[in-house]
C-alpha cells in the first residue's frame, strides 16, 4: 500500500523519501522524522483499481480436457500410475454439471475470468504521530494505513493451470489484496548534526501457523467432519534505514534501504480417518511480499525565499524483484524469472506562505516479463503522477495544517500469447515452463487409449493468450496537529 | 461533494477496463458418463466398466453368436447342465464411500437329479469400481491369468443343489473359497493363516506368489480415483451362492453371501496408506448377488485364454447387472 500511494500526510507525494512530509516518513525515510515538527495526523483517502483482463480466444475444442468415459479420474499412465493433478473437463468447468446419483453435490459452474478481481475500490484511514526529543534533535514516528471494512485481507490464488480447479480467472499480481492489508511503519530519526540525519525504522509483518486438525468418518460427507483448530500470530518486523544530508542550504540528498516485507501463513492439516490412518500435510502461504528496497533521491530549491520556495525533486527506487514470492510460496519459474527494477519519479513544490502545492510524475515498470510460457502473472508497467495542496493555519492557538491529495496511474496494456507446447507421446512434461499438458498424450482408461488426449490439453485460464490494462485512481485528506 | 469524485470516477472506469472473454465456439456440453461397453444411461447405480480385451477376435465370433443363448437342452426345468458365465457383484462400505466388486466367472455344471457339481470352473477376471464419488477404482489386469490358471483347482468340485419347487426351482451352491496371490491350495483351508510379507512361496514351500509378475508380492491392485496408488496383498475368499430362480431359465440371480479376508503385504506410495482401509460389507443385501447367464457351447469355445477373453467380453451384455453395468 505505501508503495502504492506515496506519502498521504504533507508534500511529500510520491517522494517521500526525499521530500519531508509527515508522519510517513517513518516507513519512508526515517531520518526525515528528525526534521518535522511534533503532531498528529489524521485523514482518509480512496484508493480504487480497475484493471480488466483481456483473454484470448480458444482456438478450437480438440484443446479441451475432454469429457472421458469411465470418469477422468480413472485416467492413468499406461503403467497404472496416476497422472497427477487430475483436470476438469473445459466443458464440466465452464457450464458445471447438475448432481447425479454418483455426485450428489454436482459441480458448479466456473466459466472462465468469471471471478476476476481487478475491480476494487476501497477506503481508508490513515494515522500518524510525530513526537520530539532530546532538544527537537530526536523524532520518533509512527504511521499507518487502515482499511475499512476488512482490517486486513489476504487472498491466495494460483497463476497457472491449477487455478481452474478454484476461480479459474487471473487475478492482478500486485494489486488486489495487497491494497487492503494493514500497513504499519514505526521510526526513529535522528540529528547527528544540522546537514546529516540518520533514522531507523520497520514496518509490521506478520507470521502466522494455523493447524487443523480433522477426523473424516465419511468421505462422502464431508460436511460431518470434525475439526479443531490451534492459531498462532507472531509479529515481526522489517527493518528500514534512511539518511538525509543536506551539504548547502538548496541542495538535500536522501538514501533509504528497505528490507523485504512480507506475511506468512504456515497451514497445517492433520486428517484422521476412521480406519486409524493419519496423515499430515503444511502448506505455505505467503502475502504481501515486498522486496529489497533501495532508494536515493536529491531535492534543489531553485527559488528560497522568506516567503516562497520552488523546489524540484528526483528519486530513483530499486527493488529486488527477482527475489519473488508468489503466494503460495513459490518462485516464478526460472526461465520467466522476474526483474529487478528501478522506478524514477521526478516533481516539483512550490510554497508561498501558508499555502504549498506539489506535482510527482512516476514511471514504474513492471517487474514481470512477458507471460508466454506456463505462469499467468498479470501486471503492467505504470505511469502516473500525484498532485496536492497544503494549508498551514492557526486554529485556537494550535497550528494546524490540513491538505489533500490526488493520484492517477495508468497501467500501460500489454498483451502476450502463450508459446506453443511441443507434442509429448511419451505423456512426459519436458518443457516445464510452457503450457502443460494436462491430459498426457499416452493416458489410458480401461486399458485402452483416452479419446482426445493428444496434442495440448489445458485449462490454464491465460491461455492461449491474454492482455491486462487499467488505471489507479485514488485521493485523500488529511489533517495535521502541532500543538 | 468533492470527497465522492474518486468513487464517481470509480464507477464510470470500469466500462473502460472491463474483463473481457471472448467465446468464438461453444464449450461442448456434458456428455453422459457412461460405460464405453454398456448402453446403460448415467443414471445407473455403478459406473463399472469391462475392460475389453486386446484380442478382438474370439470377441467378435462370440458376439455374432451372443444373442442366441442356446444351450445343449437340459434333461429337466430344473437342470443346470451346460456352459454358463456367471458375474459376482459384491458391494463394499469404506467410509461411507460405497464401491463395487466383481468378479468373471465360467463354470461347465454337471447335473444328476437335483445334485450337480462344477466340472470345470475358471476365475476370467476381475475388478473394483467406484460408485459414490470418492471411491477408488482398482485394477489388476495383470493378475487375470494367474486367476485363470490357479483358481481352476478351487472351482472344479464345488457342488450345488437344483430342485423343484413348483414352477420354480431352489439353487443352492456350497460355500467354495478361493486364494488370489498366495499358494493354491494349500491357502484354501480358512484355518490356514495368510501368508506374511516375508512368507513367499519357494518350491514346495506355500507363500505369496506374484501373480502378475510385477516384482511386488501377491497381487498388485492399481488404485485411481480419489486414493491414488498401488496395493499388494493376498486374499481368501469364501461364497455361498443361492436362491429361486425360474424353471428353465437361461439366465437368472442368485444372492451371495460372501466374506472376504484380505492379506495386505504392502502399498506404494507412502501415502497410499487409504489403501489398506477394511472396506465391509455394505449392508443392503440385495446389491451382494451373482447373476448366470447360459452359453451355448459355441460361444466360449477353443483354449482357456480364448473362452476367458470371450467371457470378459460377454459379461457386460449376458450378464450386466453383474458385470456392473
Amino acid at each position: 500500500m505505501f508503495d502504492l500511494t506515496g506519502g498521504t500526510d504533507g508534500m511529500g507525494g510520491l517522494q517521500p523519501g526525499t521530500v519531508e512530509g509527515g508522519a510517513s516518513a517513518a516507513y519512508f525515510n526515517p531520518a526525515l522524522l528528525s526534521d518535522l515538527p511534533f503532531g498528529v495526523s489524521v485523514g482518509f483517502m480512496v484508493v480504487s483499481t480497475q484493471i480488466g483482463v483481456t483473454l484470448a480466444a480458444r482456438p478450437g475444442t480438440q484443446f479441451d480436457v475432454p469429457v472421458v468415459p469411465g470418469g477422468i479420474a480413472n485416467v492413468t499412465y499406461p503403467n497404472g500410475s496416476s497422472i497427477g493433478n487430475v483436470p476438469i473437463p473445459t466443458s464440466q468447468l465452464q457450464n458445471g454439471f447438475a448432481p447425479t446419483l454418483g455426485n450428489p453435490a454436482g459441480l458448479p459452474a466456473k466459466p472462465r475470468q468469471g471471478a476476476g478481481t481487478g475491480h476494487q475500490t476501497t477506503a481508508y484511514e490513515t494515522v500518524g504521530i510525530v513526537v520530539k526529543l532530546l532538544d527537537n534533535r530526536l523524532g520518533l514516528g509512527f504511521y499507518g494505513i487502515i482499511p475499512d471494512g476488512n482490517f486486513t485481507e489476504l487472498d491466495a490464488f494460483y497463476s497457472d493451470e491449477r487455478e481452474q480447479f478454484l476461480s479459474n480467472s487471473l487475478h492482478p499480481e500486485l494489486y488486489g489484496d495487497r491494497l487492503t492489508s494493514l500497513s504499519l511503519g514505526f521510526g526513529a530519526g535522528y540529528k547527528i548534526s544540522d546537514e546529516l540525519a540518520v533514522g531507523l525504522g520497520a514496518s509490521l509483518s506478520l507470521a502466522a501457523n494455523v493447524t487443523a486438525g480433522t477426523y473424516v468418518s465419511n468421505i462422502n460427507a464431508l460436511g460431518h467432519l470434525l475439526l479443531d483448530t490451534n492459531a498462532s500470530v507472531n509479529v515481526s518486523v522489517s527493518p528500514n534505514v534512511g539518511l538525509s544530508y543536506r551539504p548547502t542550504p538548496r541542495w538535500h540528498f536522501t538514501g533509504t534501504v528497505h528490507a523485504p516485507e512480507k506475511i506468512d501463513l504456515a497451514i497445517g492439516f492433520t486428517f484422521l480417518l476412521a480406519t486409524g490412518t493419519q496423515q499430515s500435510s503444511t502448506l505455505p502461504l505467503v502475502y504481501d511480499y515486498m522486496p529489497w528496497q533501495i532508494g536515493a533521491g536529491a531535492a534543489y530549491d531553485i527559488v528560497q525565499h522568506k516567503d516562497e520556495t520552488l523546489t524540484v525533486a528526483g528519486s530513483a527506487v530499486f527493488q529486488k524483484w527477482s527475489d519473488y514470492v508468489d503466494r503460495h510460496g513459490e518462485t516464478p519459474i526460472p526461465a520467466y524469472g522476474w526483474y529487478d527494477t528501478l522506478t524514477p519519479t521526478v516533481g516539483m513544490r512550490y510554497q508561498r506562505d501558508a499555502t504549498g502545492t506539489f506535482l510527482d510524475l512516476q514511471y514504474k515498470p513492471s517487474p514481470v516479463p512477458p507471460q508466454t510460457g506456463r505462469s499467468d502473472y498479470v501486471d503492467n508497467d505504470r505511469l502516473g503522477g500525484e498532485v496536492g495542496v497544503d494549508y498551514a493555519f492557526t486554529f485556537m492557538h494550535t497550528s494546524m495544517r490540513v491538505g489533500g491529495q490526488a493520484l492517477v496511474y495508468w497501467l500501460i496494456p500489454r498483451y502476450q500469447t502463450k508459446l506453443a507446447t511441443p507434442n509429448e507421446p511419451d505423456g512426459f512434461n519436458h518443457y516445464p515452463a510452457l503450457v502443460a499438458d494436462e491430459l498426457p498424450d499416452n493416458s489410458v482408461i480401461n486399458g485402452g487409449p483416452v479419446a482426445g488426449s493428444q496434442g495440448l490439453q489445458t485449462n490454464n485460464p491465460g491461455w492461449p493468450g491474454f492482455g491486462s490494462a487499467g488505471v489507479v485512481l485514488g485521493g485523500g485528506i488529511y489533517l495535521t496537529v502541532i500543538p | 461533494m468533492w470527497l465522492r469524485v474518486p468513487f464517481l470516477l470509480a464507477a464510470c472506469v470500469p466500462a473502460c477496463y472491463p474483463d473481457v472473454v471472448p467465446s468464438p465456439y461453444d464449450y461442448g456440453s456434458d456428455a453422459e458418463v457412461t460405460s464405453p461397453t454398456s448402453s446403460s444411461s448415467a443414471t445407473a447405480t455403478s459406473t463399472a466398466t469391462v475392460t475389453p480385451t486386446a484380442t478382438a477376435t474370439a470377441t467378435a465370433t462370440a458376439s455374432s453368436t451372443a444373442m442366441d443363448g442356446a444351450s445343449p437342452p437340459p434333461s429337466g426345468p430344473c437342470d443346470l447342465s451346460g456352459h454358463w458365465i456367471a458375474s459376482e457383484h459384491e458391494e463394499l462400505d469404506g467410509l461411507g464411500v460405497l464401491e463395487a466388486a466383481h468378479v468373471w466367472y465360467y463354470f461347465e455344471l454337471s447335473q444328476t437329479g437335483s445334485a450337480g457339481m462344477i466340472t470345470k470352473g475358471m476365475e476370467c477376471g476381475e475388478n473394483v469400481a467406484a460408485i459414490s464419488s470418492g471411491g477408488a477404482n482398482e485394477t489388476s489386469t495383470k493378475a487375470w491369468p494367474a486367476y485363470q490358471a490357479k483358481l481352476q483347482v478351487a472351482l472344479a468340485g464345488v457342488t450345488f443343489t437344483s430342485t423343484a419347487a413348483g414352477s420354480s426351482c431352489t439353487v443352492s451352491f456350497e460355500q467354495f473359497y478361493t486364494v488370489i496371490g498366495a499358494t493354491v491350495p494349500y491357502y484354501l483351508n480358512p484355518s490356514t493363516t495368510l501368508p506374511t510379507v516375508s512368507q513367499q512361496a519357494m518350491g514346495t514351500t506355500p507363500g505369496w506368489e506374484d501373480w502378475d509378475n510385477d516384482g511386488n508380492p501377491g497381487i498388485t491392485q492399481n488404485s485411481t480415483g480419489l486414493v491414488d496408488g498401488q496395493l499388494y496383498l493376498s486374499a481368501r475368499r469364501s461364497s455361498t451362492w443361492s436362491g429361486t430362480i425360474a424353471a428353465s431359465a437361461s439366465t437368472f440371480q442368485l444372492s451371495d453371501d460372501w466374506t472376504d479376508d484380505p492379506d495386505d503385504l504392502g502399498y506404494s506410495p507412502s501415502t497410499a496408506g487409504l489403501l489398506t482401509s477394511q472396506a465391509g460389507k455394505y449392508s443392503d443385501e440385495t446389491t451382494q448377488f451373482v447373476q448366470f447367464a447360459r452359453l451355448s457351447e459355441s460361444q466360449a469355445s477353443g483354449s482357456d485364454d480364448t473362452i476367458c477373453t470371450t467371457i470378459r467380453s460377454l459379461a457386460p451384455t449376458l450378464t450386466p447387472s453383474g458385470a456392473g453395468n
